[in-house]
């Protein structure tokens, strides 16, 4: 019995793969994914590598040695054979189970492809879908190209904290990509992605100043702002069925957030007055059937930091609940659920079968709508 | 083959003086052996001889307490009237066989014959000359303490005994070896040490059938459980303190003549993690040093194969910042990461294994080699990462805390085998190996106790395996 | 000879536990049609179809019943081999055959023949007991990304999939909990089995849950085994470095099972009564 167990374990040894280990410093991680749309129907993918040997914007020797990071793109017919050329173009092995950030077009995202092109991504070998999901406007390649080092920011960890630091202030959702796949093939509430645009001074030119090119409401406001990266994250996509539907701007995204209960401190301006509002407890989310009616409930508490002017807060509380309206309103011509009512409605069937059947949908196209929000008033 | 002079050995005295001293001068090689002296006497109308090994005894105490004691009490007609009337010696035994008799001699007693008597009195004389008792070398302990046994079987006995002054403790003297005879005792507590571990240990005690045994290392070996495994199953300490706990606890202790360490059986895998000063102080803290010992062992066993599994095969559980600074490090080093921990494993063996044997007029340069060449200069050329060095400082530190030296020893093993488990097939293999491990030790016995009790298989048990619980919740003192 | 064939009790107790944990939810979750919410119903069910066969054990089992029950442990085992293999495979070694990673599985097994079945049920207790703190670590650190809106619809996909579900886990349950009773030394009684089973299959629907919650149930399209082990080990919504307890849990909870059930089935084939 003991020479068996010797003999396996020598065939083990030899035929085990500690002989085609790639060492860890022959393999190239990636840490930003791109996703385009080729003109033909086919796939572009881009990858953004950290050099080995870079931990900031210079070199060990505090000289500037070039860009820090890689940028490799490669296209094909499909997502597999895009992904092949791009493990050829990297020129050793590609690891792509650190990717921080994936990047759709926003072209992509709309498109009837784009559902199949998540499935590929989820099933991508040794892709682990943590990463955060950007839609972007314009090409994923340019936006990914053009995204620059945070001084002071350790390469491996900059994508993160420039997340969190958006997502603290409410103007961008956190949305992951596993978010995405999830919500796509479930029958529960549609995911989100944050929206990414580039800086004002890129878009501007000789003859047209920024202000006068760029439409998007947020990209305006930082029109004339000096920003740490060239790229900026504000807003949020919709997705519905795998595709991007519609886009929600900045202050769109908080009042998103606020009712999903995903944002604890805000700045809001009403009656021609600045209020620094946290959140007082987690909103209340309900869906109230009457007949064949449904109607969609959400309740909002929050509290005023400073001891502010009673007028003040009821403005505020009825500016807040005209936005949450109109957000849900607008998001129900779309169709799309951001604020997980379908994960309560889902609540009251028994079966997958039953709650399918019965066409939520259309039941929430047609729902009526009731939000109310209530400020107190803190400080001293 | 019979040993040399066999027969003689096993032959009886006659009452012919001359021939029985020509008997042990032929089994003495008194005619090569410079140390071997026969004394003749005369006491009485008596002739007498003594027979003693120079420098085992005691010149002095044969002098004074035997030959003026015969001299200032002269006619003394027989053995019985010596031994009993003049001879002022604390211990006098008679004796019959050439062969005990031979064997007493050489152990440092003086046999004395007298022309008529076909026995001999063998008279406690001992005087070589042995250390004294000192601090132990290689069990230090902050509290507790400080004296460690010698090489002398009845200085440690005594030993023994101040720590235990109890009527109960019985030391029970055995003879090992078949040619060159080793003693040793065998020691429980009367009411506390249950009959069967005493009786299984006195078994495989007799049953021990070598030549020679050289000491308590390798009486352990011809009396445990399962020689082949990696692990010892007999606990092995160099202080008395310690092997009266045992003895508290209920374990039997053997000792050994020219071996300053005891063994104690049967005993469990914690009770070789446990230290002496575990119970000196408050159980907060023997308790929060037993989780830093625990958690040392498995960071010397698993840190070294973890890494390497992370590295060569889940690198996507490392965080991003730390793998960054990883491969950083090794951008510049020409070697796989196996053979790198195999380099740094191989160096630390070496500086561990050199230190011990090095002499002390040099042992602190040792410090200096080991620090710098090994070292800062092996990460300055590149041979090595700087985080290698870390991981494999750790994984000695976590095995120097095992307060027991042949566990230690045998944690090395596994974790070699971690190693490879790793390397080879990941986290994968690590789950595996320990899987193996594990049910290994669920299996291995120490006097028939399972190692791993009272955890596996569950046992009623006091507050003393990982917690040390306050002593007066833990029933000890004694008591069966 | 006869402490190669039979356990102890508290080993028999144990080692049916563990290994019914890690195939009821192996079964449940990875191998089989995705059973998504009701899967934690169906091993109640599961619990309450074995109950039946178990009453008829519990007199002693005879050498056709043995003989029968150790194939069908071999068989099983061999697809826990096989699930432990195809994970690795998943997690790090895809470009080496699955035949070649069930080695070292291989070799702990036929340790395990080896050194009896006391050693395996000891094993396995040491491991319930380091399970439940990992697992309290990982529900701990995973706690702020559980939706228990994802538990609902309550039935999943409905009575018949529960049911059939509820099939396999009572197959499973019987199986082993059959092999514990005939293989261990002492008398045993029906109350112990029964609750014996009833906390593993407890601590089972509670894992069911947890992953439940953990990502909702994907209704269009078969994910596939892969995409659920994917899933169950990292997710994609909580930390990557949580996989690596996770990880562990995985693989030291498929090697019990198989080293279990190969000794059973190698002890009801060599016990003579």
């Amino acid at each position: 019995m003991r020479r068996s167990l010797a003999l396996l374990l020598i065939i083990a040894l030899v035929l085990s793969g500690c002989g085609q280990t790639v060492e860890v410093e022959d393999q190239a991680y990636a840490l930003v994914l791109g996703l385009d749309a080729r003109g033909d129907g086919g796939v572009e993918l881009t990858i953004r590598i950290p050099r080995i040997g870079h931990s900031g914007d210079s070199d060990s020797d505090g000289k500037s040695s070039g860009r820090p990071y890689l940028v490799l793109a490669a296209a094909g017919e499909s997502y597999a054979q895009a992904l092949e050329q791009l493990q050829w173009s990297a020129a050793r092995e590609l690891n792509l189970s650190h990717i921080a950030l994936i990047v759709a077009s926003e072209a992509l995202a709309s498109s009837a492809a784009f559902p199949r092109l998540i499935d590929s991504v989820a099933e991508t070998r040794h892709l682990y879908t943590t990463a955060a999901f950007v839609v972007c406007s314009g090409r994923a390649r340019d936006f990914i190209e053009g995204q620059e080092t945070i001084l002071g920011a350790h390469l491996s960890s900059e994508i993160a904290a420039m997340f969190r630091h958006y997502a603290d202030h409410g103007y961008i959702p956190r949305a992951s990509f596993a978010e995405l796949y999830y919500a796509t093939h479930s029958c529960y509430s549609d995911p989100t992605a944050i929206w990414g645009f580039p800086d004002a001074g890129e878009l501007a030119t000789e003859d047209q100043p920024a202000a006068a090119v760029i439409t998007d409401d947020d990209a305006r406001l930082n029109a004339d702002t000096l920003t740490a990266s060239s790229r900026q994250y504000r807003g949020a996509a919709l997705f519905l069925d795998g595709r991007m539907v519609g886009r929600l701007n900045g202050s769109e995204t908080l009042c998103l957030r606020l009712l999903t209960g995903r944002v604890t401190g805000f700045g809001y301006a009403a009656a021609g007055e600045g209020l620094n509002l946290s959140t007082l407890r987690s909103p209340v989310r309900r869906v109230r059937l009457d007949g064949d009616r449904v109607r969609l409930q959400a309740e909002i508490a929050l509290i005023s930091e400073d001891p502010a002017d009673p007028a003040v807060l009821r403005a505020a509380e009825q500016s807040i609940k005209r936005d949450a309206e109109a957000l849900i309103r607008w998001c129900q011509q779309l169709r799309a659920d951001p604020f997980a009512f379908a994960d309560r409605a889902a609540a009251r069937f028994a079966t997958y079968e039953s709650w399918l059947q019965w066409n939520w949908r259309e039941r929430y196209a047609q729902a009526d709508v009731e939000v109310s929000v209530s400020i107190a008033r803190g400080g001293s | 083959m019979e040993t040399p002079h066999a027969a003689l050995l096993r032959s009886r005295l006659s009452d012919d003086l001359e021939a029985n001293v020509q008997r042990f001068q032929r089994i003495l090689n008194a005619d090569v052996n410079s140390d071997a002296h026969f004394r003749y006497f005369t006491t009485g109308e008596k002739r007498v001889c003594l027979i003693y090994i120079e420098g085992m005894a005691s010149d002095a105490k044969v002098a004074d307490f035997a030959l003026r004691a015969m001299a200032d009490h002269p006619g003394a007609e027989n053995l019985e009237t010596l031994r009993e009337r003049v001879l002022e010696l604390a211990q006098c035994d008679m004796a019959e066989s050439v062969g005990d008799i031979a064997r007493a001699v050489v152990t440092g007693m003086t046999a004395l014959l007298m022309a008529g008597e076909a026995r001999a009195l063998l008279m406690e004389t001992r005087g070589y000359p042995a250390r004294q008792v000192d601090k132990p070398t290689n069990e230090s302990v902050v509290l507790g303490s400080q004296e460690g046994f010698v090489e002398s079987l009845r200085t440690n006995l005594t030993l023994l005994r101040r720590y235990v002054p109890s009527p109960r403790l019985v030391t029970e003297s055995l003879t090992v070896g078949r040619d060159v005879p080793c003693q040793a005792s065998l020691v429980w507590l009367e009411g506390v040490t249950p009959e069967g571990v005493v009786e299984a240990l006195r078994a495989r005690l007799m049953a021990v059938d070598a030549p020679a045994v050289r000491g308590i290392g390798e009486l352990q070996q011809y009396i445990e459980d399962r020689p082949w495994a990696l692990l010892p199953q007999f606990l092995q300490t160099e202080r008395p303190d310690r092997a009266a706990s045992c003895l508290l606890e209920g374990q039997a202790v053997v000792l050994a003549d020219n071996s300053p360490y005891a063994l104690a059986a049967p005993v469990s895998a914690f009770h070789l993690l446990h230290a002496s000063d575990d119970g000196f102080a408050r159980w907060q803290y023997g308790t929060f040093l037993r989780f830093i010992r625990f958690a040392g062992t498995l960071v010397s066993v698993l840190l070294p194969g973890l890494y390497i599994a992370l590295i060569e095969h889940h690198a996507h559980l490392i965080p991003m910042s730390l793998l960054a600074s990883i491969t950083e490090a090794r951008a510049s080093v020409p070697f796989p990461v196996f053979a790198e921990i195999l380099l740094m494993e191989f160096s630390f063996y070496l500086i561990n294994e050199a230190g011990t044997r090095m002499p002390r007029q040099i042992g602190s340069a040792l410090g200096i080699v080991g620090a710098l060449i090994l070292g800062q200069a092996a990460v300055s050329a590149s041979i090595i990462s700087p985080i290698l060095i870390i991981i494999v400082a750790l994984t000695g530190l976590g095995n120097y805390a095992v307060p027991d030296y042949g566990f230690g020893l045998g944690l090395i093993l596994y974790r070699l085998g971690a190693l490879l488990a790793g390397a080879l097939f990941g986290l994968y293999g690590i789950c595996a190996a320990s899987f193996c491990a594990v049910t290994g030790l669920c299996a291995l016995r120490s006097l028939g106790q399972p190692y791993l009790a009272p955890v596996a298989p569950p046992r009623p048990h006091g507050m003393d395996i990982l917690l040390r619980g306050p002593v007066w919740r833990q029933g000890k003192g004694g008591r069966s | 000879m006869s402490e190669k064939t039979t356990i102890s009790r508290a080993s028999a107790v144990s080692g049916v536990a563990a290994a019914l944990i890690s195939r009821a939810f192996y079964g449940l979750m990875v191998e089989g049609p995705a059973l998504d919410n009701g899967a934690w119903l169906s091993i109640l069910v599961g619990l309450a179809l074995a109950l039946p066969t178990l009453w008829l054990f519990r007199r002693g089992v005879g050498r056709s019943a043995r003989l029968l029950l150790a194939a069908a442990l071999f068989v099983d085992a061999m697809k826990a081999l096989e699930g432990a293999a195809f994970s690795e495979s998943c997690i790090a070694f895809n470009h080496i055959p699955s035949a070649v990673l069930a080695l070292p599985l291989l070799a702990a097994a036929a340790r395990c023949l080896v050194l009896g079945g006391d050693a395996v049920g000891a094993s396995a207790r040491i491991w319930m007991r380091l399970f439940i703190p990992a697992l309290g670590l990982i529900v701990a650190l995973q706690w702020s990304y559980y939706r228990p809106l994802w538990l609902t619809p309550v039935l999943g996909h409905g009575p018949g999939g529960i049911l059939r579900g509820g099939v396999r886990c009572g197959l499973w349950m019987a199986m082993l909990g059959g092999a514990g009773m005939a293989l261990c030394r002492e008398q045993v009684r029906f109350e112990r089995v029964v609750r014996t089973l009833a906390v593993a299959a407890l601590v089972t629907a509670i894992l069911i849950l947890l992953r439940l919650m953990m990502a909702p149930a994907c209704l269009s399209g078969d994910m596939g085994r892969a995409l659920r082990l994917d899933a169950l080990l990292t997710n994609g919504r909580a930390p990557l470095l949580l996989q690596l307890p996770m990880i562990v849990i995985w693989f030291v909870g498929l090697t019990h099972l198989l080293c279990f059930e190969i000794w059973c089935a190698v002890a009801l084939v060599r016990k003579r009564s």
